[in-house]
């Protein structure tokens, strides 16, 4: 597809660029904030936020992707990328410390700093329980930290939904609650096994288990982006995996729920 | 009792299987307790996602990068360091997790395909002056903070811009009786000006191209008693370089509405 706003860029008129293309592209761009959230104030000012990421620095963003762009590589993919990411860094810089958000000062204080920590911060879980811990947090074990945390999560996406909070935060630790490892070191050295476990598996095969089992993604989606030919060699490479996860842990003496 | 071949029971297992499986586990104590099998080493796999990181770093996959991987357009070669990135990175694969769920949502189907055309719209364009304005104290910002020692502060694209002069709208200006031209001040070397006029929405309602400095309104651009505009000009000085003014705002006739 020719996209016409390329060459007045690069003739030196981003303005008449910049109509072309915002034209072209402000239903797509509102579609995926959409995606996020529904509240008009807060589409709009994504929506600004957007237009001006990718205006700023003399059209750099654009600049750097039209220098790419071909017939075979539809420029609204990247764009959906692009809006992804701003509009995540959008709410968690109109989220941040000083301006908890309506629904994370409603929460319980414990929850309140795990969405801080984890949500706005970005901190891996484990380093968010130790932060709590050590600023004078309740003494929760990891189990219960993990718990108060999924819920925490069920809580955030109920509230501003599941594809924000996702972006936010990353999956879900529902997997790990039943009943949950009892401390992080434990964590840690089971972890070990299993990757030992999944080291025998090529790369991809590996990638696919966390994409499919882990984050949740459609099987023919994860099978487009590794190249498989369909989902059924998704599910193959999965079973497989998971029999291989399965017999390392059984041989470590490790049953799957103590993870 | 025939069963399924074992991996049909992984899309049944999370959540995509087809109903004739669903009937079949339901029945049968063997595939169901093959099914409790893959769900509990699922389990063992989601445990790590409390270890990894979720903030982004210099490694990170740029935005073309998970365009093309989701879109299944990475060969092998390429693919190879996006998958040992992606697997050490939950961040990245929430970037590649959100993007495919975009791509998969059929209310933007239209727009992905380049099916949809937006209708001439005019709303859409207030943006262009709030952002252009923002743009320009960036740019601002820029040349202030270049001033300084500092090396690390990032170049601009080209630095003819810091020298460049540019045009300044004379009139309208305020508030006006009527407006019969527009008139702004000559840029040296300026081989052409732009000019833009814009309603109170941001839509534009009059562009023009001129060499002079100077340009009588045209009768097909009906300025509204007491409305409120905005104008800027552009002066074109070289090559592929524009220059462009202070947005000024006029109204019609009296105070604006």
């Amino acid at each position: 597809m020719v996209e016409s706003w390329i060459a007045p860029l690069e003739a030196g008129d981003p303005e008449a660029s910049w109509d072309l293309f915002i034209e072209r592209y402000r239903r797509l761009i509102f579609g995926a904030i959409r995606h996020y959230t529904t509240e008009p104030d807060e589409v709009m000012d994504v929506f600004a936020r957007v237009c001006e990421a990718l205006r700023g620095d003399d059209f750099a963003r654009l600049r750097r992707c039209a220098d790419r762009v071909d017939p075979n590589r539809p420029f609204s993919t990247w764009l959906v990328v692009v809006v992804h990411n701003l509009t995540v860094d959008w709410f968690r810089h109109r989220d941040g410390r000083s301006r908890l958000n309506a629904f994370a000062a409603a929460l319980p204080p414990v929850r309140k700093r795990i969405f801080e920590y984890v949500f706005l911060e970005q901190r891996p879980h484990v380093e968010a329980y130790e932060l709590l811990r050590s600023l004078g947090g309740p003494d929760l074990s990891f189990g219960e930290f993990l718990r108060e945390l999924s819920e925490t999560c069920r809580a955030a996406a109920s509230s501003r939904g599941e594809p924000l909070m996702a972006g936010l935060a990353g999956p879900r630790p529902e997997g790990s609650l039943n009943p949950p490892a009892a401390d992080p070191a434990e964590l840690a050295e089971q972890q070990q096994v299993l990757a030992a476990a999944l080291e025998s598996l090529p790369p991809g095969d590996r990638l696919a288990v966390r994409l499919y089992v882990v984050d949740e993604m459609p099987a023919e989606q994860v099978a487009r982006a590794l190249g498989y030919p369909n989902a059924k060699t998704v599910y193959n490479r999965v079973y497989r995996a998971l029999a291989v996860v399965r017999a390392r842990l059984e041989q470590a003496g490790i049953k799957g729920g103590d993870l | 009792m025939t069963h399924p071949v074992p991996e049909s029971l992984v899309p049944h297992a999370f959540g995509e299987g087809d109903p004739a499986t669903a009937r079949h586990v339901e029945g049968c104590p063997t595939c169901r307790a093959e099914v409790a099998r893959l769900r509990e080493a699922a389990e063992s796999l989601r445990a790590p996602v409390s270890l990894e990181r979720l903030s982004e770093t210099d490694d990170c996959l740029d935005e073309l990068t998970v365009a093309d991987l989701v879109a299944g357009r990475l060969g092998t070669e390429t693919r190879a360091p996006v998958v040992a990135h992606l697997l050490s990175c939950a961040r990245c694969r929430s970037v590649v997790q959100a993007a495919a769920r975009l791509l998969a949502d059929p209310t933007l189907a239209p727009e992905l395909s380049g099916a949809a055309r937006a209708p001439a719209g005019r709303l859409w364009r207030r943006w262009s002056l709030p952002l252009g304005l923002a743009a320009a104290e960036a740019l601002a910002l820029l040349f202030v903070s270049r001033g300084g020692d500092d090396d690390s502060t990032p170049s601009l694209r080209d630095t003819t811009l810091t020298t460049a002069v540019a045009p300044m709208p004379v009139a309208p200006r305020a508030s006006v009786a009527r407006v019969h031209r527009f008139v702004w001040s000559g840029v040296p070397r300026a081989v052409r000006y732009r000019l833009r006029l814009y309603d109170a929405e941001g839509a534009v309602l009059w562009t023009l191209e001129t060499s002079d400095t100077a340009v009588a309104l045209v009768g097909s651009v009906k300025l509204v008693p007491r409305g409120r505009y905005f104008w800027k000009v552009e002066a074109q000085t070289e090559w592929r370089r524009w220059t462009a003014s202070d947005l000024v705002e006029f109204t019609v006739g009296g105070p604006s509405r």
